[in-house]
């Protein structure tokens, strides 16, 4: 217990998802919240990615389909969960909807993940319990300038 | 003139002779007796009425009795050729050749001609009507042999029936004494079936009882059963609704991960029971499954036991439905017990009966049989008459063929025919044999027609090849061969006319056939050979 308790030196929670095969993994702290899927309307004429406008806390929300942003392909209207992030000022106001099929666990991540608007969409690859993780940059995504000095390295 | 100095001629003069030694020794004994001259006138007198009744008694005794002499001898003459002729003609008759016994009296009288042409005729009309009734007699006997045959055969194959059917109809009664016996048994039998049959039936109410309370228990089983799977849907919608509260629960749980992350260090151990929380909501997801997984199989079974209880209701309500018809049948079978029974009471006493008449008819089989073979032995005998009968005829008929008479059935008169053509070409060989094969092209019942000469040597022959067909001569028929052991040509030899043998059996056709010998003359009337022809009995008679 003391062991989680005590957050290691150097290392960042992260929220540990799945969408497909793919398990990708989200600074815990750009992830206002995890709710189940909401219901979307598609916007004619929109990318693949994106699935359509959600309602969330009597805001519409954009959702945009996880598997599809990093494994391309056609998105999937059948996702179980939906990861809202939000970040800075912000963070208490929802941005962005990422659709899902499960979301697993918060975990944590050494450091060293170059994180922001710089970097790629997958900023890094990690082996977590035999298999690969794919780090996503949120800032690619919430294409804001981070006000939080820590939350990128370097 | 020789004749006439003869004793004969010399006898005939001997009356004048003695009548002028009478006169001369009556004139010397006259003279020596008269001495005078006055008596001379007597002893002129008695010389010239000597002289005078000589030469009276020589013309009007002697020339007149010569002439008649002379007439009587040539009436002698005539007289003996005529016998001659008519002896001749009588040994042509005695020889069976009544053509040449005709041809042979034109010389005689009228009288006698036409009593001889008369006689000659009556005998040909005898012998010709002697032939039509042997053919007659063999058809009639031949066909009376075959009938008694047939019927003969018929008798015995009929002895051989009734033999049979007396053996049938003795196993016939046999088999009804034990088919009176096994009705008893059967009706005895059958009493027991009946017994047997309300036992049944009262055991068969018993089980349909049975099937009916297995009946009731398994449709209780399937109604708890059905109560089972309500229950079980009811425990479905319940896990469903603790999958959903762990679900809320892990989500709750990660947002309070996620908020505890964003508190810092604040948050640090909210994070942990957070994750607790989320472990717990895992397990109670996992226990979910475990709980749906042996529901499932549950749920599974108690289809079955649905499914295996429906069965078994439907089988017991097969078996009740069976049960039904099985006790219709047992009563069914029980009245028909009754009536098999019945019926084989019947069956005893009608085949006792049976067996009663069918000893009555074996009896009376057993001396059909007698009298049917009785009746075969005697149509084999009838047979055998006939048999003999159609060989007398034959024989009759082929002794008829010892006579030549101007009939087409005449085979001697036929060949005789032939003997002429034989003579006219009777020193080319190979004409000969041409005449040999036209004499078997016109007669197709001869097998084998030869000449042989008079010491019995073989001239020439031909055979009937659609009669032997390829087969030859067992002894060898051969130009040179001699034949004058031959029973035909030692008869020709004896007869000198013709021969012909009794029936035998032929080495070339197994046929019965005869032969038939007649002697060819040359122009001189010698006999310089013999004609043979062997006549298959079996067509000669179809002819």
């Amino acid at each position: 217990m003391d062991r989680e308790i005590i957050r290691a030196e150097g290392h960042r929670r992260f929220v540990l998802v799945r969408t497909g095969s793919v398990r990708c993994a989200f600074p815990a702290s750009d992830v206002v919240r995890v709710v189940r899927h909401l219901r979307c309307y598609a916007v004619p004429g929109s990318r693949s990615h994106f699935i359509g406008l959600a309602q969330y806390g009597g805001d519409p929300l954009p959702v945009l389909d996880l598997h599809t942003l990093v494994e391309g392909g056609a998105p999937s209207a059948r996702r179980q969960a939906m990861v809202i992030l939000g970040r800075g000022r912000r963070r208490r106001r929802s941005v962005l909807g990422l659709a899902v099929d499960e979301v697993l666990q918060v975990l944590e991540l050494p450091e060293g993940i170059v994180l922001g608007p710089g970097s790629a969409l997958v900023a890094d690859t990690v082996e977590i319990d035999g298999g690969t993780v794919k780090v996503v940059n949120t800032g690619q995504l919430l294409g804001e300038k981070t006000e939080d000095p820590g939350a990128m390295n370097g | 003139m020789a004749e006439k100095w003869s004793v004969g001629g010399f006898r005939g003069w001997l009356g004048a002779g003695l009548m002028v030694v009478v006169v001369l020794v009556g004139g010397a004994f006259l003279e020596t007796t008269v001495d005078d001259t006055g008596e001379s006138w007597f002893l002129h007198a008695f010389l010239v009425i000597g002289l005078f009744a000589t030469v009276a008694y020589t013309l009007l005794v002697h020339l007149p009795t010569r002439r008649k002499l002379r007439d009587a001898r040539a009436l002698q003459n005539n007289y003996d050729k005529q016998c001659e002729t008519l002896a001749s003609s009588l040994d042509d008759l005695r020889h069976g050749d009544l053509v040449a016994a005709r041809e042979a009296i034109d010389s005689l009288p009228d009288v006698m001609r036409r009593a001889v042409d008369a006689a000659s005729r009556a005998l040909a009309a005898l012998i010709q009507q002697i032939q039509s009734s042997s053919i007659e007699v063999a058809t009639a006997a031949g066909t009376v042999q075959k009938i008694s045959s047939e019927l003969a055969s018929a008798s015995s194959q009929q002895a051989a029936a009734v033999v049979e059917i007396t053996a049938t109809t003795e196993e016939l009664a046999r088999t009804a004494g034990q088919i009176a016996s096994n009705a008893s048994i059967q009706a005895e039998l059958a009493a027991h079936s009946e017994t047997a049959g309300d036992e049944g039936a009262t055991a068969l109410e018993s089980a349909v009882s049975g099937v009916e309370a297995v009946r009731q228990h398994m449709e209780a089983i399937a109604s708890r059963a059905d109560t089972l799977g309500s229950r079980s849907r009811e425990i479905y919608r319940v896990l469903d609704l603790i999958t959903e509260i762990a679900q809320e629960t892990h989500i709750l749980a990660l947002n309070a991960a996620i908020e505890a992350s964003s508190a810092g260090e604040h948050g640090e151990r909210f994070a942990v029971v957070a994750d607790e929380v989320r472990r717990l909501a895992e397990r109670s997801r996992e226990s979910v499954d475990s709980v749906r997984t042996h529901l499932d199989e549950f749920a599974g079974s108690i289809r079955g036991v649905v499914v295996a209880t429906e069965e078994g209701s439907k089988a017991a309500h097969q078996v009740l439905e069976g049960s039904k018809n099985t006790r219709e049948a047992i009563v069914q079978l029980q009245s028909a017990l009754a009536e098999t029974a019945g019926a084989a009471r019947e069956i005893s006493l009608a085949t006792q009966e049976q067996g009663i008449a069918s000893d009555e008819v074996v009896l009376t089989l057993r001396e059909v049989s007698e009298v049917v073979q009785r009746i075969a032995k005697g149509l084999g005998q009838y047979t055998g008459a006939a048999e003999r009968l159609n060989q007398l005829a034959l024989s009759i008929q082929i002794l008829t063929q010892s006579f030549r008479i101007d009939s087409e059935h005449s085979l001697r008169h036929h060949l005789a025919g032939w003997t002429d053509r034989l003579r006219e070409n009777s020193g080319n060989l190979e004409v000969v044999g041409g005449v040999l094969e036209d004499l078997l092209e016109e007669c197709p019942y001869l097998e084998l027609a030869y000449l042989v000469d008079v010491a019995g040597s073989m001239i020439s022959f031909a055979a009937n090849r659609d009669l032997v067909g390829n087969r030859e001569h067992p002894g060898g028929a051969a130009v040179g061969q001699n034949y004058a052991d031959r029973l035909w040509f030692q008869a020709l030899s004896r007869d000198g006319r013709s021969a012909v043998t009794p029936i035998y059996e032929s080495l070339l056709t197994d046929d019965p056939c005869f032969t038939i010998a007649i002697a060819v003359r040359d122009a001189d009337g010698e006999v310089f050979g013999t004609l043979g022809v062997d006549v298959n009995l079996l067509n000669w008679t179809k002819i």
